[in-house]
C-alpha cells in the first residue's frame, strides 16, 4: 500500500464527515492524477509532484473559469510550474557541482533527470 | 460543462482551505520505484504484479515505468520489449476520469513506435504510428490540452507554452494525429492554425530530437497542410507542400510508407487542376506502393479517387465498378465520412447515368450515415449531391434549395472553390426557373471570389464573357454553364 490510500489530510480539520468524504473524493479525482501526470510528463518525484499540484490548485482559486475547460487548463498550469520546477532544481544542481568541483550529473532527486 | 468540472470548481476553495496547514500524501516514490522494478524483473506483467494493487497505485506504477522509458536516451530493444508488454499487460481501468487510462497507453505506443523507428523496423513502426493515432484521438485530458493549444489564437500561445507542446515529441506526435483527422472536416480552420506551429518546429533547435524525428513531424505537418490547401483550392501550393514532405520522407529511416501517401496525396492535387489524364496513367504505380506496403485505408482512398477521375472524364459506367467494391469493404464501413463520401460519388454517377431511383437509395443511405457524424465535408458534398440528382429529375424548386444549403455549409467551412461552385449551380438553376434576377445575384457573388482567388485560369475567359453579358443584363448561359464545368473539375 502506498501513501495514497491513507487519508489525504494530515493535520487538517475538515468540519463534518459530508465535507470530509467530498474532499476524499477530490483528492482521488483531481488531485492524484495530476500529480501523476506530472510524474509522467515531467520526470518528477510523487513528492515534489504533490508539492507543484498544490500550488496549482492555489493559483486556481481566483483564476479557474468553468467555462473554459477546467481540468485542461489545470493540466497547462501543472505543466507550467513543472517545468519551472525543473529549470530551477537543474540550476540548483549545476550551481551545486560547480561549488563542489564535481561534474554536473544531470540528476535531481530520486532519480528524477534534468533535460 | 461536465458534472465532474463542476465539482473540481465548487470543490477546489475548500480544498485549499482545508489543506492550508497540511500536508497532502501523495504515493511514496519510494514504493512506487520498487514496484517498477519489480514489475520489470517479472517482464512487467502488469496483469500478475499488480494483484492486490489499487487502480491508483497501478497508474501511479505505469506512470513512472513510462516516465523511465520515454527518457532512454538511444535505442533499445529491451525498451521496445518493455513498453510492448506493459501495453499488453495493462488491465482495464475504469472509472477513468482523466483519461489517465488512454494517456499510458498512447506513451506506450509512442515509445514502440520510435523505438522500431530507430532500429530500423519500418513494418512495425507503421503498425504502430497506426495504434498511436488511433489512441491519440481517444477522449482524454490530454488529448484536450493539445486540442485546446492547437486551436489557440498564436498570440495566445506563449513561447512556454509552445516548448512544452512542440518541443515535447509525444505532444507533437499528438498534435500531428489531431491535425491528420481534421484535416478532410475543417481544413480552413486547419490551414490556419497548423502553418505557425510548423515554421516554429521548423524553425527551432531541437535539442531532444530522437535520430530523424524532427524531419518526420515536419514531413507529417507538411503533408496535413498540403492537403487543407488543396481543400482550399490552391494545388499549386499544395504540391509545394507535398513536394516538401516527399523530400523529407525520402530522407527517414522509415519513409516508404510516408513516401506513398505523398505520392497519393499529390495525385488529388492533379485532380483538383483537371490533369486527369495523368492521374489515371500514374495511379497503378502508386496503388501497387500502398499495396505492398499494406496501407489498406489509404489504398480505398485511392480507389475512390480513380472512379471520380473516371468519372470526370466521362467514362462513368467504369467508374462505378471500383466504387461499388470499396463500398463493400468492412474498413471502409467503419470510416463513415470517407464512407459517405464514396456513396455520394455513386448517387453521383447514378445520376448522370439517369439511374434516379438507385441515385436516391444512395443518398438516403448517406443521409443516414452522416446522421450522428461530425463530417461537415461529407455533409455539404451531399447536398450538392441531392441538387445534381432533384435537378435531373426537373425538381428545380428543392434543387436550389439543396444547393443553397451546400453553399452555405461550404461558407461555413471557409472552402471558396466550393461556395463559388455551388452559387454556379443555384444560379443555373435559378435561370431555368425564370428568375433571371436571382441569378444574377448569385453570379455576382461567385464572380469575385473566382477571379480574386484565380480559381480557374483556364476559365477566364469564360468568366470574362459572363461579366461582361450581365453588363448588358443578358446572361450569357453557355459562358455560365462552361465556367461551371471548370470549377466541377476543381471539385467534385
Amino acid at each position: 500500500m502506498t501513501d495514497a490510500s491513507r487519508p489525504p489530510l494530515h493535520g487538517g480539520s475538515p468540519s463534518n464527515g459530508d465535507s470530509v468524504k467530498a474532499l476524499d473524493e477530490f483528492y482521488r479525482l483531481f488531485f492524484l492524477p495530476l500529480v501523476r501526470r506530472a510524474v509522467r510528463r515531467h520526470g518528477l518525484t510523487f513528492e515534489d509532484a504533490g508539492d507543484i499540484v498544490q500550488d496549482a490548485f492555489v493559483l486556481a482559486v481566483g483564476k479557474l473559469d468553468p467555462a473554459r475547460n477546467p481540468k485542461a487548463w489545470l493540466y497547462q498550469v501543472v505543466d507550467h510550474l513543472a517545468a519551472n520546477w525543473r529549470r530551477k532544481a537543474q540550476r540548483r544542481a549545476r550551481l551545486v557541482a560547480t561549488w563542489h568541483g564535481q561534474p554536473n550529473t544531470g540528476r535531481t532527486r530520486e532519480g528524477a533527470i534534468d533535460d | 460543462m461536465t458534472e465532474s468540472d463542476v465539482q473540481l470548481c465548487s470543490l477546489m476553495p475548500s480544498w485549499v482551505t482545508a489543506t492550508a496547514n497540511a500536508r497532502v500524501s501523495v504515493p511514496s516514490s519510494r514504493w512506487v520505484r520498487e514496484r517498477v522494478e519489480k514489475a520489470r524483473s517479472s517482464a512487467a506483467d502488469h496483469a500478475t504484479s499488480s494483484a492486490g494493487c489499487s487502480t491508483d497505485d497501478l497508474i501511479s506504477v505505469l506512470s513512472l515505468q513510462s516516465c523511465d522509458l520515454a527518457r532512454a536516451a538511444g535505442p533499445s530493444l529491451a525498451v521496445l520489449e518493455e513498453a510492448k508488454n506493459a501495453l499488453a499487460s495493462m488491465p482495464a481501468i475504469s472509472p477513468d476520469e482523466f483519461g489517465e487510462a488512454t494517456e499510458l497507453r498512447c506513451r506506450f505506443a509512442f515509445i514502440v513506435w520510435r523505438h522500431c523507428r530507430a532500429l530500423g523496423m519500418a513494418r512495425q513502426s507503421q503498425e504502430w504510428i497506426r495504434r498511436f493515432d488511433e489512441l491519440a484521438l481517444r477522449w482524454s485530458v490530454s488529448q484536450e490540452c493539445v486540442s485546446y493549444f492547437l486551436g489557440a489564437r498564436s498570440w495566445d500561445r506563449s513561447a512556454r507554452l509552445k516548448s512544452a507542446y512542440l518541443l515535447d515529441p509525444e505532444s507533437l506526435l499528438s498534435l500531428c494525429a489531431l491535425a491528420k483527422s481534421r484535416r478532410n472536416s475543417v481544413p480552413a480552420k486547419l490551414a490556419i492554425e497548423l502553418p505557425p506551429l510548423y515554421e516554429w518546429v521548423h524553425e527551432m533547435y531541437w535539442p531532444s530530437s530522437f535520430l530523424d524525428e524532427r524531419e518526420y513531424f515536419l514531413a507529417q505537418m507538411e503533408s496535413s497542410i498540403g492537403v487543407c490547401r488543396r481543400w482550399l483550392g490552391d494545388s499549386e501550393d499544395a504540391l509545394i507542400w507535398f513536394e516538401r514532405a516527399d523530400r523529407r520522407y525520402a530522407k527517414l529511416t522509415d519513409g516508404e510508407a510516408g513516401k506513398a501517401e505523398v505520392q497519393f496525396l499529390r495525385l488529388t492535387a492533379w485532380y483538383s487542376m483537371a490533369r486527369h489524364r495523368e492521374v489515371i496513367e500514374q495511379l497503378p504505380s502508386v496503388q501497387e506502393s500502398l499495396v505492398r506496403l499494406e496501407m489498406t485505408p489509404a489504398f480505398l482512398k485511392s480507389e475512390l479517387l480513380r472512379s471520380s477521375t473516371l468519372k470526370q472524364l466521362g467514362r462513368v459506367e467504369e467508374s462505378i465498378e471500383p466504387l461499388e467494391r470499396i463500398l463493400a469493404e468492412p474498413l471502409l464501413k467503419a470510416d463513415r465520412g470517407l464512407w459517405a463520401l464514396a456513396v455520394e460519388c455513386l448517387a453521383d454517377c447514378y445520376s448522370l447515368l439517369g439511374r434516379f431511383e438507385a441515385a436516391a437509395e444512395c443518398l438516403s443511405a448517406a443521409i443516414d450515415a452522416l446522421r450522428s457524424q461530425e463530417e461537415p465535408i461529407a455533409l455539404a458534398f451531399l447536398k450538392l449531391v441531392m441538387g445534381e440528382n432533384l435537378r435531373f429529375r426537373g425538381e428545380m424548386d428543392q434543387a436550389v434549395e439543396a444547393y443553397r444549403g451546400a453553399k452555405e455549409d461550404y461558407k461555413h467551412l471557409g472552402l471558396y472553390t466550393w461556395v463559388a461552385y455551388a452559387s454556379l449551380l443555384v444560379a443555373e438553376a435559378l435561370l431555368i426557373l425564370g428568375e433571371d434576377k436571382d441569378a444574377e445575384a448569385e453570379i455576382l457573388t461567385a464572380l469575385p471570389i473566382i477571379e480574386e482567388r484565380k480559381l480557374v485560369r483556364e476559365g477566364l475567359a469564360a468568366a470574362t464573357i459572363l461579366r461582361e453579358s450581365m453588363r448588358r443584363r443578358k446572361t450569357d448561359r453557355n459562358a455560365l454553364r462552361e465556367l461551371r464545368e471548370h470549377l466541377r473539375n476543381r471539385t467534385s
